[in-house]
């Protein structure tokens, strides 16, 4: 718990870690949700192309 | 059992197995590391606090060529043996490599005003890591340029092993050139350089990214498969 309470109180290095922290997660969190959300517009666009082969 | 798993459908019901067990794990041990890194570790005595962002920017740097190695394999496989799978894998590495190269270079330039007084310098490890974040956006262009996959995979995969002579410079520039970047701190498991409760935290951390590359990947690869299935239903349906 020292060591955090030291880390938050550390001024201009706090913001620095905290920063390059966000940012590294932001990039990973996004390639996650743009990967997820191409690949259910994907599966979505297949199912529906099947139910039409069906059809025909 | 690799030749099975060779067959893209096999792969993609593997894929849909695997893919939760993946993301939980990830998400499990980017906690445990999350509390390592800012409870259970302590300040450098050099750097102080600021050495926590070691502990996603050397994992982010060591996926930015770990993803790349993989590109490369591939892209021998596929002009080798011209199998699809290897094709697929590629593909979807090259944009989750860029995110880690970018990672890695924000988070070193973050890391880097604190310690060293400037957010960039034209130095040779800082200089490679950036051309390999050229490289990856030279893949991913490649990839979408051509509406003939075949094509743009093969381009890519020359690309990818042109590229591969960028990862021995970005490994050893620290030893080949005076560098403002450090040396390695772990290049020997045996001995080192850097202490176990700051070490632990390490390892934890790249644990955790390497099941989100897992799971990403696992992600991107299934969509890439279902994107060739319906390439397919449309051309027998032009044809």
């Amino acid at each position: 718990m020292n060591y955090f309470l030291d880390f938050i109180n550390s001024g201009d290095h706090f913001s620095y870690v905290l920063s390059s922290y966000l940012i590294v997660f932001f990039i990973i969190f996004l390639i996650f949700i743009l990967s997820n959300t191409k690949t259910k517009k994907l599966e979505k666009e297949f199912v529906n192309l099947i139910k039409n082969e069906e059809k025909k | 059992m690799i030749f099975n798993l060779a067959n893209p459908l096999r792969f993609q019901r593997l894929i849909e197995r695997i893919e939760p067990i993946t993301l939980n794990i990830a998400i499990t041990l980017l906690l445990v590391g999350l509390f390592f890194c800012f409870f259970g570790s302590p300040p450098d005595y050099l750097q102080g606090e600021t050495v926590r962002i070691m502990y996603i920017h050397v994992p982010c740097a060591w996926f930015s060529l770990m993803i790349y190695s993989i590109i490369a394999l591939c892209s021998i496989f596929s002009i080798v043996f011209k199998h699809t799978l290897a094709d697929l894998i590629s593909r979807s590495c090259a944009p989750i490599g860029a995110c880690f190269t970018l990672a890695t270079l924000l988070s070193g330039s973050i890391w880097g005003k604190p310690t060293w007084g400037t957010w960039w310098v034209w130095d040779a490890r800082l200089t490679s890591e950036l051309v390999l974040l050229v490289i990856y956006l030279g893949l991913i262009l490649i990839n979408n340029a051509y509406e003939d996959k075949s094509k743009a995979d093969r381009y890519a995969s020359i690309l990818a092993i042109i590229g591969i002579i960028n990862l021995p410079i970005i490994k050893w520039s620290v030893d080949w050139w005076s560098t403002l970047h450090q040396p390695a701190s772990i290049s020997k498991f045996s001995s080192p350089s850097i202490d176990p409760s700051m070490l632990l935290p390490l390892f934890i951390m790249t644990f955790s990214f390497f099941f989100f590359f897992i799971s990403i990947l696992l992600v991107r690869v299934r969509g890439e498969i279902i994107q060739r299935k319906i390439e397919v239903i449309r051309f027998n349906r032009m044809a």
